[in-house]
């Protein structure tokens, strides 16, 4: 495993933590060139493209946020997340943010989301 | 793993939770799944579900507890217990200036102390979108922001985006990321330093943007932002460690 120089901190002390950057999506509703919505099933057909990519360029975090509206049609990211995880290698994959007061750990949803 | 209360607030209806029950739900929920994390069998009580006695939760873990991290977006309440339970800290910052979350990160640090825990990374969350030029990314991203979030203003009761606040927001001083792939980077590294963070996840995407912008954002940032960052800090662009290795 490649070992990162620390990232300085303002002080110029080196931080203990490696440098991550990532990316989080909420599912954000997606629209066609001519301001057109896509449905639901296609803005996540896309977001599994999305991650995909992510991977291919580079980008050491995907995120995918938890939400239940119309423009953020997103209720189970962990599953989107299967998705992706099933087509990349290296990307690390995982919930910004799950939201933990009706998911987890509840009589519904499984506690082992990641 | 990150873990939030959620800003949004329409998962307790549909779920049948109450939201007057905000707090205690999330301290039990945040309890219980701490206690989870130190692996199987688990014995649990609280108000907010049914006991767990020598309960075994399956799959076990592989390798051990993964890393979690707690969202806050501005709850001194977050921070302590985010502290408490030594999961580290993601500050959502979405608007204002990101300098003034710069007291969370010290409060942080100074709270993983006093709870005998080690220390633990900060990170960044923040909106924006990226393209070749700052134009083109403002033109891209405000239409779909000032859409959003002035319905989202109504909802929670602040006061909706102007062209003014925009222009404020994707200023070096602001909440967001929006610009050619030097901006955002620079942006990255100046809030990173003033917040003594180690990560930064850039929310992508808008309501309304289209699936080729979303891939253009996505390029830009993976090809041209992050080793721009990289070499900024003084990394070898090719130098990275999994988020597991030393943040769990």
């Amino acid at each position: 495993m490649t070992t990162a120089t620390p990232a300085p901190t303002e002080d110029g002390a080196p931080l203990p933590f490696p440098l991550v950057l990532g990316l989080d999506t909420f599912g954000d509703l997606i629209y066609d060139q001519d301001g057109r919505p896509l449905t639901h099933a296609e803005t996540i057909r896309s977001m599994v493209e999305q991650g995909v990519l992510a991977d291919r360029v580079g980008i050491d975090f995907f995120g995918i946020g938890e939400h239940h509206t119309n423009d953020f049609p997103m209720p189970a990211g962990d599953v989107v997340l299967a998705a992706i995880a099933a087509r990349t290698t290296r990307i690390h994959l995982g919930s910004a943010v799950i939201v933990s007061v009706p998911t987890i750990p509840s009589a519904s949803s499984s506690a082992t989301r990641p | 793993m990150i873990l939030g209360r959620g800003s949004s607030i329409e998962s307790f209806p549909l779920f049948g939770y109450n939201l007057a029950d905000y707090d205690r739900l999330f301290e039990e929920k945040t309890n219980l799944f701490a206690e989870l994390m130190k692996g199987s069998p688990v014995t649990w009580q609280g108000t907010t579900r049914a006991p767990l006695r020598d309960q075994d939760v399956v799959p076990h873990l592989e390798s051990g507890p993964f890393p979690v991290w707690v969202g806050v977006g501005g709850s001194p309440e977050s921070v302590i217990r985010a502290a408490r339970y030594g999961f580290s800290l993601m500050l959502a910052i979405i608007g204002g200036p990101p300098a003034r979350f710069a007291p969370f990160s010290q409060f942080y640090r100074e709270a993983l102390r006093e709870f005998g825990q080690p220390p633990r990374p900060v990170g960044v969350h923040a909106p924006g979108h990226v393209a070749e030029t700052d134009e083109q990314a403002q033109a891209e991203f405000w239409p779909h922001w000032r859409e959003t979030l002035t319905r989202v203003s109504k909802e929670r009761g602040f006061r909706p985006p102007t062209e003014e606040s925009f222009a404020y927001d994707v200023s070096p001083e602001g909440a967001l990321y929006v610009g050619s792939p030097e901006t955002v980077a620079d942006k990255i590294v100046s809030n990173l330093e003033l917040l003594g963070a180690s990560r930064f996840d850039l929310k992508f995407g808008m309501p309304g943007l289209t699936h080729d912008q979303l891939m253009t954002t996505i390029e830009l940032y993976g090809t041209e932002v992050i080793p721009r960052v990289r070499n900024l800090v003084g990394h070898n662009p090719i130098a990275r460690q999994p988020v597991t290795e030393s943040t769990g």
